[in-house]
């Protein structure tokens, strides 16, 4: 019995440290047996790659169509409606440098008002005065039977009224230039009462009508008004508004407008409103971008146990065509039992294993039919489509027998050799229905078959059963824009 | 190494040639002891690196890369014994154990008539004299004595891995250092064994 362990020894001794010289032919052969494979795998690389990139691009179209789809939002006729009403409100506005020339000709004689005809690009810029002279605050009040004895201005341009007016007045402090400035002559000039311009508030400096004139704004406290901020109109006073022959589309733009109306400039501001309508009632009609969240769960199915799903979904009409895409998460539980084998490790046992969950990213896309009456809000649709999913999550349960055939079997969770095993991108057909409940809210029924085995391409797929992903996903879809 | 692996796992062919070339020896050395002839040897060590190369995710930098790899290669070589032995069961039963010496591994016959003399290189002689020993031993006696000697495999392990009765496992040892020491006193290698 005490030779035995020497025995051990004297083998272990004199075969472990046995020297084998490399064979090349044997590499050779080997290497030629991993090409295949290395093709696989570099294939598969460049798809993984592949499906990142398009979930780039959807990410990134998702993103671009949901800014679209807000930002249409802004363009719709009722707000679009509102900006002119807000436009119209500062047509009736004059930058406050305009009472600057106002100040200084009122030392003339003559009371005469140069203000600067502004397009609406000029809206923005400085206001000229005849000349470089800054502006003074020696202006003396002027009586208000003076203001409205009006006395006509030289220059086709200039426009006179002998009312009294209310100016709301930009309060950037502006170098004077000379040129380009328009004298209207006896505009009635008056401000309110000084009012020391709080911080953050908007200063009013008004040419109204009023026995309370304390005479014109003084040049500093002017200079000193914070920028960019707009006087509203007093609704006492008649509207100083556009010579007649600007074009109503640059009211439209919504910047400042300084010119004078002689008539009825209260009549002409409707007008220019309800032209602006009519362009925008004539416009062609866009396609109309829905943004919808939705989320659901999926309905049990033969291998298929209930799951959560969800995501998000555009739909876009285009004439008379519909169309939608989307992007959705979906979390399944399964029971699927899979049997396979490598192809390329021949001879090898098949495995057995489970696919207890997958987590799958989803791309609908398609076409929808509208079969109920359009736009009404409970507009049902037929949908038909593709999705290409990719499995970003799994869990498995593979029986491992260590290459041994009939040997103890480990469960092993999660085994990289299921990673492999398991085909993670797959495409599907898919369709359903979707109806608009409210314009808000609706619900779907979607059902889908993938084209594509669920076991890669490198293994046989021994199981009976089909492997081919099926679900019925039922879910509700909440509309986030109009 | 790491490098290596990193390569390998990107399914680099330079890498992986590295691996082969650095491991080749002592995988072969394996693949000798279980295999009945060089060419059994040589197919084995192939599947064992294809095993190695396409499963390599498996290795997760826990405990030491040429011992998974050594793993591997075993079970390898116990997968193709078992094949093997499924094929070619009917034609094992009629073959002598001579018919198992290969000739580049072990002349038995020269060994037998004493042409090997005690002077020559002795590491070589005893290692190639030694192995000619081993592959006297029948198929299944010789794999549990390999598990149990090189790759300490407990009784349970190789009941386990052989699916037999750890007693079978035993009787299996036994039988193989009892056949190896008559052989190596038969053949004057009494004095190796001192202990005798």
């Amino acid at each position: 019995m005490s030779s035995r362990p020497n025995i051990d020894d004297l083998f272990r001794s004199e075969l472990e440290g046995q020297h084998h010289e490399f064979s090349d032919a044997l590499w050779q052969r080997l290497d030629a047996q991993l090409q295949p494979e290395r093709d696989a795998y570099h294939k598969k690389d460049r798809k993984r790659r592949a499906v990142w990139l398009l979930l780039a691009f959807l990410a990134i179209g998702g993103g671009s169509a949901w800014y679209l789809a807000v930002n249409r939002n802004s363009g719709n006729p009722e707000l679009a409606g509102t900006q002119q009403e807000k436009n119209t409100t500062q047509t009736i506005t004059t930058p406050q440098q305009e009472a600057a020339p106002v100040s200084r000709q009122d030392n003339n004689t003559n009371n005469n008002i140069t203000v600067s005809p502004q397009t609406s690009e000029q809206a923005t810029l400085p206001v000229t005065a005849k000349s470089n002279q800054p502006v003074t605050n020696t202006s003396t009040p002027v009586p208000n039977k003076t203001i409205t004895n009006t006395v006509p201005a030289p220059g086709p341009s200039e426009i006179q009224t002998g009312k009294p007016v209310a100016v709301k007045r930009n309060n950037n402090p502006v170098p004077f230039e000379t040129g380009n400035a328009k004298a209207i002559t006896a505009i009635p000039v008056q401000t309110k009462k000084q009012d020391k311009p709080k911080t953050g508030k908007t200063p009013v400096l008004n040419i109204a009508p009023a026995e309370k004139q304390t005479g014109v704004q003084p040049a500093e406290t002017v200079a000193e008004m914070p920028a960019a901020e707009v006087v509203k109109e007093e609704k006492t006073a008649p509207v100083i508004n556009e010579p007649v022959e600007q074009p109503l589309s640059e009211q439209k733009t919504g910047t400042i407008n300084s010119g004078i109306a002689p008539k009825q400039p209260e009549k002409n501001t409707v007008e220019t409103k309800s032209v602006t309508d009519k362009k925008a009632k004539n416009k062609p009609v866009r396609g109309k971008t829905g943004l919808l969240v939705t989320g659901g769960t999926n309905l049990s199915s033969p291998f298929r146990k209930p799951g959560v799903y969800g995501g998000i979904l555009v739909t876009k009409t285009i004439g008379d065509k519909h169309i939608f895409a989307g992007l959705k998460i979906a979390n399944n539980r399964l029971d699927h039992q899979l049997v396979f084998a490598a192809k390329q490790n021949q001879p090898q046992a098949e495995k057995d294993a489970v696919i207890e969950r997958l987590t799958i990213l989803q791309m609908p896309f398609g076409y929808e039919f509208a079969v109920s009456k359009k736009n009404r809000p409970s507009t049902t649709f037929l949908q038909v489509g593709f999705e290409p999913a990719y499995i970003t999550g799994l869990r498995t349960v593979y029986f491992d027998d260590r290459g041994i055939p009939g040997g103890p079997r480990e469960e092993v969770v999660n085994s990289p050799i299921m990673s492999k095993a398991i085909n993670r991108f797959n495409l599907s057909f898919i369709a359903g229905v979707r109806k608009q409940v409210t314009p808000r809210i609706g619900i779907s029924l979607t059902g889908g078959y993938s084209l594509i085995d669920i076991t890669d391409k490198q293994y046989y797929n021994r199981t009976s059963t089909n492997n081919n992903l099926k679900y019925i996903q039922a879910g509700l879809l909440f509309r986030l824009n109009k | 190494m790491e490098q290596i692996i990193r390569g390998c796992k990107q399914r680099q062919a330079d890498c992986q040639k590295l691996l082969y070339q650095q491991q080749f020896s002592p995988m072969m050395n394996i693949c000798t002891r279980y295999a009945g002839t060089r060419e059994d040897a040589e197919e084995m060590l192939n599947n064992g690196f294809l095993k190695i190369f396409s499963n390599i995710e498996q290795y997760e930098g826990k405990g030491s890369f040429e011992g998974w790899m050594k793993r591997v290669m075993v079970n390898t070589c116990l997968d193709y014994l078992k094949s093997k032995t499924h094929r070619n069961s009917t034609k094992m039963m009629v073959m002598g154990n001579e018919d198992l010496l290969p000739d580049d591994v072990f002349d038995h016959a020269l060994y037998k008539q004493g042409v090997f003399s005690e002077n020559e290189t002795e590491q070589k002689y005893n290692a190639r004299e030694l192995m000619g020993l081993l592959n006297l031993l029948p198929e299944q006696t010789r794999t549990i004595f390999n598990l149990f000697v090189f790759e300490a495999y407990s009784h349970k392990e190789i009941a386990q891995v052989m699916n037999m009765a750890e007693r079978t496992s035993q009787w299996h040892l036994a039988v193989a250092r009892k056949t190896l020491a008559e052989a190596l006193v038969n053949n004057n290698y009494s004095k190796k064994i001192a202990g005798l």
